[in-house]
């Protein structure tokens, strides 16, 4: 996050997700298409075991109820069901786990190469600017698009991406899931959530105040710092310590 | 003239003296420092009975089914649950009021403390640091240490407690499950540890070469003119495609190590939620007696509703682990950064106000004896060597040299923003060392070579020369320093804002600006540390002019790039690498200094004056 009271900054357009995304594509087509790929696939397969640990309730209530089969060889008769929806259950971890495995590898790969071909093309189109660019901008201004912005795009490319996709899927796949079971139930978490929605947004909305005003402050206290420790020396001489 | 990084100060500071020393920075938020591990401690506690209760809950309706489970007993079980959620999130809102509190409080202590430090330092002190060294400081690591502080008062007190509840909570539910959670606790902690241990050095190299490559590119948009008027861009381009390749594959080695722990995390959970899952089924189906299972408090206790809050149990303890891995990787991370905290307030200043300082400064004469001077107690050589100078009251002086001749150096020594090394330095017939240090800087005013002006505007700017200057008075120093008919001239005239660092005013504007602001001081000592070079050679002699003719009495030393700007001087100092070359009038030097003679007629080759 940072805060620019000078205002000299263009502000942020609508759209630079999709740009963002469109030229990750671009740089990496084949890789990144695999590592979508393995997001969506390890979205889906994490919001199904709650559906096996429900068969498997299941089929220990029903060899409770079961007074038919004498208590010793309940497990005999019912085991079997437990083992086979257990293997499901492993085999979709398992496949979870590899696309987790490579997602994640591809997404270092990725972000990382990205962050470079971001880095050259930014100092290539610098270089070729006139000096009265760099005499009409803040040289502050120029560094913080090779730090801070580039470290925002960094945590955007390899965390808010692969999580804003994770979510939403496993957000329709459990509504999904969910609708299944119970139209009512689904009905009154529904309603939880508007709830949660409404206290953040309003709780949220005031703090968002707040961290732009402390932002801002945090701004003028680092303006202040630089100013005065650049000028350390003079305040010496005038001793203006105070 | 500063110091390679790290001379001096290359004694490693334990964590102990670190952490005693940055703790009396909490003073006053101590009572918030204490409540939010607190509140988070109860916020746990609450948390972790959710499930338990919750467990109970679904029991109890299951192994009454069939009876009658009366309605007003899930109420008061939906009660109970409601209660302690309500209890949880108070506690944790709390907790998370008092960290804010305790840490934005700790931080601006801190920033406080480290700003009045550096305030005490001498020039020594600040050569030491380097300025943006000590802006980092203040700024960035401050901020690193805040997020370690609060993550230790709330984070790390957190994880480590809702692990311990979990698990004895899960022991309570059922004991042969807990177990499971007990036996995956080491694996996975190593697992993390070892994953920390073999990225965090790696990252902590990587940081400070990502640091290096945002150096190199300040230091091109600081130097573009001259990259630009030789045609190097391509140059840069390519060196920077190198260092940015260099450092992406040194990062993606490093980030791939790194991508390992979140399959490893999932891989536990999976196996913790499968083993819990299995064998819950397993025991309850092998119950010797089910019909153990219909009743609520069965010897056993185990049925289908306590399994499933034992995984929630088992997610929680997993989670927490990764947790206070992230936990730990922050800390490591700031420890850096407190240590160079604590470097800056540890240091001592190394100039000390005399026992009985002397406030008077009796005139304007200044007297080297036999001194010697080095920047750093270590270094081989002297910067000044044996200097004897004697300077009367009300004498111009010119000192002319070379870079690196120590012209500087000398100066600095008259307002002790040095100490000698050897022999002594007075002013007024008293060694400096005798003066209270505000009185000696009031006396002896320098305008320093490398002159800043800060954010406010010129009357606001002039005022630090003088807190009481009435508008005559810097208008009549303004004319002076002949800036008075470039001020005149702003719309604004002297309420113009100088925008922080002086950018919208010119080179030759600003130092005059400076030479006004010590002017003020009415000093008996003026000291012009190449404080003309950007002002034009005309108003350069009106300016000297000035000085003859209305402060005869005060001492002018004058350090100069131009032989014009000294010409005029009563005497006339040439040094050369630490020493006195040469001392007298300007023809005098002529024709005895080889030295002077020399930049003389370059600077007036064919009869034409060099401007610079």
């Amino acid at each position: 996050m940072r805060n620019n009271p000078s205002g000299k900054r263009p502000p942020v357009r609508k759209g630079v997700l999709g740009r963002v995304i469109k030229s990750v594509f671009h740089f990496y087509p084949a890789m990144m298409t695999v590592a979508l790929l393995c997001i969506i696939f390890n979205a889906v397969v994490s919001s199904l075991p709650s559906i096996f640990m429900q068969q498997i309730f299941a089929v220990i209530e029903e060899a409770i109820k079961d007074s038919t089969v004498p208590a010793a060889s309940v497990w005999a008769v019912y085991g079997g069901k437990v083992v086979t929806a257990m293997c499901i259950l492993i085999g979709l971890y398992v496949l979870s786990l590899i696309s987790c495995a490579v997602y994640k590898q591809l997404m270092a790969i990725i972000t990382q190469g990205y962050l470079n071909k971001m880095r050259d093309s930014m100092f290539n189109g610098m270089q070729d600017l006139p000096i009265r660019y760099f005499d009409t901008h803040n040289h502050g201004d120029i560094m913080s698009y090779y730090t801070n912005d580039i470290d925002t795009l960094r945590q955007m490319v390899s965390e808010s991406m692969p999580q804003l996709l994770t979510s939403a899927i496993m957000v329709l796949t459990l509504f999904g899931i969910m609708i299944y079971y119970s139209i009512w139930l689904t009905l009154i978490v529904l309603a939880g959530i508007a709830f949660i929605i409404l206290v953040t947004k309003i709780v949220g909305g005031g703090a968002a105040k707040y961290f732009i005003g402390q932002q801002r402050a945090v701004a003028k206290a680092e303006g202040f710092i630089e100013e005065y420790m650049n000028g350390q020396k003079v305040v010496k001489v005038f001793c203006h310590e105070e | 003239m500063p110091l390679p990084y790290g001379q001096g100060f290359t004694q490693k500071t334990g964590g102990e003296v670190l952490l005693k020393r940055l703790a009396k920075s909490i003073r006053e938020f101590k009572t918030a420092s204490i409540l939010s591990p607190l509140f988070v401690s109860l916020e746990v506690v609450f948390e972790c009975l959710i499930p338990f209760i919750i467990a109970k809950l679904v029991s109890a309706i299951d192994v009454k089914e069939g009876l009658t489970i009366s309605l007003s007993e899930i109420l008061i079980y939906g009660g109970v649950l409601v209660g302690i959620s309500l209890l949880s999130l108070l506690c944790g809102a709390l907790s998370g009021a008092f960290c804010a509190k305790a840490s934005a409080g700790f931080a601006r202590n801190l920033r406080k403390d480290l700003y009045y430090k550096v305030q005490e330092f001498s020039f020594e002190n600040i050569d030491k640091f380097s300025t943006p060294s000590l802006v980092t400081r203040m700024t960035t690591d401050i901020t690193n240490v805040q997020f370690a502080f609060m993550m230790i008062i709330r984070i790390a007190i957190r994880a480590p407690m809702m692990m311990i509840f979990s698990l004895v909570m899960a022991f309570v539910m059922n004991a042969t499950l807990a177990w499971i959670f007990v036996a995956v606790i080491p694996p996975l902690a190593l697992i993390l540890l070892f994953i920390m241990w073999k990225v965090l050095p790696s990252f902590r190299r990587l940081f400070k070469k990502y640091d290096a490559l945002n150096e190199s590119v300040q230091e091109n948009i600081a130097g573009i003119r001259v990259v630009k008027s030789y045609v190097r861009e391509e140059y840069e381009k390519k060196k920077f495609d190198e260092a940015s390749e260099n450092l992406c594959k040194d990062f993606t080695r490093a980030e791939r190590i790194l991508a390992w722990n979140n399959p490893a995390m999932q891989f536990f959970f999976y196996a913790v939620l499968s083993t819990v899952l299995f064998l819950g089924s397993y025991l309850i189906m092998r119950a010797n007696n089910m019909e153990l299972l219909r009743l609520p408090d069965s010897a056993e206790g185990l049925n289908v509703a306590v399994v499933s809050q034992l995984i929630v149990y088992g997610m929680q303890i997993l989670m927490s682990l990764m947790m206070l891995s992230m936990v730990f990787v922050m800390i490591v991370m700031s420890i850096e950064s407190a240590r160079r905290i604590c470097e800056v307030l540890g240091e001592e200043s190394t100039l000390h106000n005399p026992e009985h300082p002397v406030y008077e400064v009796a005139d304007g004469s200044v007297d080297f004896n036999g001194v010697s001077f080095k920047y750093a107690q270590n270094a081989e050589k002297n910067v000044l060597e044996d200097i004897d100078l004697h300077i009367k009251s009300g004498e111009t002086i010119g000192i002319i040299g070379g870079t690196g001749s120590s012209k500087t150096s000398l100066v600095n020594l008259i307002s002790r923003l040095y100490d000698v090394t050897e022999g002594g330095v007075s002013v007024g017939g008293l060694d400096v060392r005798e003066y209270d240090l505000t009185a000696l800087r009031n006396q002896v005013a320098v305008v320093l070579q490398k002159n800043v002006l800060f954010s406010g505007t010129i009357k606001e700017n002039l005022r630090w020369g003088n807190e009481n200057a009435t508008e005559e008075e810097m208008v009549e120093a303004c004319k002076l320093a002949q800036a008075d008919e470039f001020i005149s001239n702003f719309p604004q005239g002297y309420d113009t804002y100088i925008e922080q660092g002086g950018t919208n005013v010119s080179g030759g504007q600003k130092q005059r600006l400076c030479i006004a602001r010590a002017l003020l001081k009415k000093p008996k000592v003026l000291i012009l540390d190449d404080s003309t070079s950007a002002v034009d050679t005309k108003t350069d002699a009106l300016i000297r002019k000035g000085f003859k003719q209305f402060i005869p009495e005060t001492t002018k030393i004058i350090i100069a790039q131009r032989t014009s700007s000294v010409e005029d001087a009563d005497r006339i100092i040439v040094m050369e690498s630490g020493k006195i070359n040469g001392i007298g009038t300007h023809k005098e030097l002529l024709k005895s200094n080889k030295i002077y003679a020399e930049v003389y007629h370059s600077q007036n080759k064919g009869g034409k004056k060099d401007e610079e």
